[in-house]
């Protein structure tokens, strides 16, 4: 009896180790024969995107101008210092949390609620400035948060919208340093070595998604609410269109909603408009800004990113997704 | 005789040198003028070299800012060329633009930077009436600094409608500057500035409240107990006294811990760990169990931390 118990024990050990998703969440890939940009494939590839090498990169399959496809080395990891002020455009910091002030979310990747309930101090700043420095006409004029909303209840109404999706502030932060990164350097190894011709990026290929992505500059920087070096000068527009099975769940459940509402609803699912600041501030804080036009909703990122289905986000939203999307987050953790 | 003559051609060598070396110098100015009275995005690969030359590029700079004919931008880099070179032979010449009504109003404003730091007392009467007569808010704060080496009480005068009637930077700029003037009013200003809306200059004023020499915390106290003050400025006069080291203030921050809204007694709470364990603990130790959670909380988070 003992026998057959370890081992069927073995066989489940053994079994998983044999899988090949990693702690990433990633599917891994072989090395060899892959086509990395500038080299590409014409037609797609039967390849799982993203996906994880060897040796630990991050690779995203891109859809490039007449049906080619390449892959990107979109890896998130912490880089070469990232800073507009003094002109260093590396990496910076991508894995980083923010360990002195959030421990157990440097551990876990999630915020303990008792921990928050004891932050009053944000990397030396008060939470209370920085709320009042992240409302509109503060430090920005659209603002880090609304008016009714505080860095501590908008950190603890994400926090745990992310748990009820069984997921961590960095699987959200993820996906979104990878398409990052790929803008940043797509540019560098995208030139046709046949041709000499520029490949132009059609879309990102994500969890069985077409990702679209635009990004533009602005004048002059936005500084960050909290005291580190983060600076933010981009805007950048993620989206994607709803597949059948997503549109027919809408329908079902969110066909009662007016016109403009189901709009309204179809653009807070389907489009983030953001700062290249969040994506650092997910890791570091699990703060995703407040209900601004810049806000990373979690929901948003789960869906887009094909880290969760349409279900699955309705159920961690109780049920009813533009309720969730449109109410203030007011409650402090005291 | 021989030696006379053989100084006599070497003085004269030097001169014709120094005079070839100088029209050299000349070339070169004019070149680079008029380089940059074509240039468009360029124009500081033109600009740079005669900041640089200096003084002697001046004449040919006005003559350039001066001309009409040539098209408003590179009037401008030329007037900004001047203005970075900051002599004393320009301001005359940018006295006379900015006088002038006829003159493009945006180059105006631009010889207003050219002309900061210098004595311009002879042109205060005429610096006020410009200022009066102009709307622009930041063409009126330039002008308003020039007013500061005319005649400081017109200065005064100046920021402070500035202070009243606009916001952002010109308003925080013109408060900095009524406090540059007098500095025995400054705590009344910066009490006033924690009031206003404007976050940009009532930050200015809430920092200089925290490390002014000149500070009476029964000013912000009365201003705190006032039944129409609002959150926001409450806020403000916690972290002021939380922020100075002042025990007198001690009373005030744990009644603000006690206080409904969520800035105020988070605030009061981060505050209170600033002083001395003794003088803040026995307080703290009563409210512990307090019937509002979040004062049970803060009290306990404060002792937790002082000690």
């Amino acid at each position: 009896m003992i026998n057959h118990r370890l081992l069927l024990l073995l066989f489940i050990l053994l079994s998983s180790c044999k899988t090949n998703i990693n702690k990433y969440n990633l599917e891994k890939i072989q090395s060899e024969d892959i086509k990395i940009a500038p080299e590409y494939y014409t037609g797609k590839p039967d390849l799982p995107s993203p996906a994880l090498t060897d040796d630990g990169r991050e690779l995203v399959l891109l859809k490039i101008y007449n049906n080619r496809y390449t892959w990107f080395d979109a890896t998130a990891e912490n880089g070469e210092p990232f800073d507009y002020k003094k002109g260093l455009y590396g990496k910076g910091n991508q894995l980083m949390a923010d360990e002195e002030d959030f421990p157990f979310l440097a551990r876990t990747g999630l915020h303990s609620e008792e921990e928050l309930i004891n932050t009053k101090i944000i990397t030396g700043r008060s939470v209370s400035q920085i709320t009042v420095d992240g409302r509109p006409w503060g430090s920005s004029g659209v603002g880090f948060m609304a008016d009714d909303e505080t860095i501590m209840s908008v950190i603890l109404a994400d926090n745990r919208i992310v748990k009820s999706l069984g997921l961590t502030h960095p699987d959200l932060a993820r996906p979104l340093f990878h398409i990052w990164n790929i803008s940043r350097e797509f540019e560098n190894y995208s030139i046709d070595t046949t041709t000499g011709e520029r490949m132009q990026m059609e879309a990102i290929l994500y969890n069985g998604n077409e990702i679209k992505l635009e990004i533009s500059g602005s004048r002059g920087w936005q500084e960050s609410i909290f005291n580190d070096e983060m600076l933010g000068s981009g805007h950048i527009y993620i989206s994607r269109e709803l597949n059948k099975e997503e549109q027919e769940f809408l329908n079902q459940n969110y066909g009662n909603l007016s016109e403009d509402k189901y709009e309204e609803l179809n653009n807070m699912l389907f489009d983030i408009h953001t700062g290249e600041m969040v994506f650092f501030y997910i890791n570091r804080y699990g703060f995703y800004e407040g209900h601004t036009e810049y806000r990373i909703d979690p929901v948003a990122v789960a869906l887009i990113f094909g880290l969760r289905s349409i279900e699955d986000i309705h159920n961690a939203a109780g049920g009813d997704l533009y309720k969730y999307f449109t109410s203030p987050f007011t409650e402090n953790p005291e | 005789m021989k030696t006379i003559c053989k100084y006599f051609v070497l003085i004269l060598l030097m001169i014709l040198s120094a005079r070839a070396s100088s029209q050299d110098h000349n070339e070169k100015i004019d070149s680079l003028v008029n380089l940059l009275t074509k240039a468009g995005r360029e124009w500081n690969d033109y600009s740079i070299p005669l900041i640089e030359i200096g003084e002697p590029a001046i004449p040919a700079l006005v003559e350039a800012v001066k001309d009409r004919s040539l098209s408003q931008w590179n009037r401008r880099i030329s007037a900004m060329t001047l203005n970075s070179i900051h002599s004393p032979l320009w301001v005359q010449p940018a006295l006379e633009i900015l006088f002038d009504p006829t003159e493009d109003p945006v180059l105006r404003n631009q010889v207003t930077a050219g002309l900061k730091g210098f004595d311009l007392a002879e042109v205060k009467d005429r610096l006020w009436y410009l200022f009066n007569e102009e709307s622009n808010e930041y063409y009126k704060s330039n002008l308003a600094n020039l007013l500061m080496t005319a005649d400081t009480s017109l200065a005064y005068k100046a920021f402070k409608e500035l202070y009243n009637t606009c916001d952002g930077h010109v308003q925080r700029g013109a408060l900095m500057n009524i406090v540059m003037i007098r500095p025995g009013e400054s705590t009344s200003w910066f009490l006033k500035g924690i009031q206003l809306d404007d976050w940009m200059t009532s930050n200015l004023a809430m920092d200089s409240l925290v490390t002014s020499d000149y500070f009476d915390a029964d000013d912000l106290i009365s201003v705190y107990n006032e039944r129409t003050t609002g959150e926001g400025v409450k806020w403000r006069i916690v972290y002021i006294l939380g922020n100075r080291d002042e025990p007198e203030s001690i009373p005030l921050l744990i009644e603000a811990l006690q206080d409904e809204s969520w800035l105020v007694h988070t605030e009061a709470a981060v505050g209170l760990c600033n002083f001395e364990p003794e003088q803040v603990v026995p307080e703290m130790t009563k409210l512990k169990n307090d019937s509002r959670n979040y004062v049970r909380n803060n009290s306990r988070w404060v002792i937790h931390k002082i000690k």
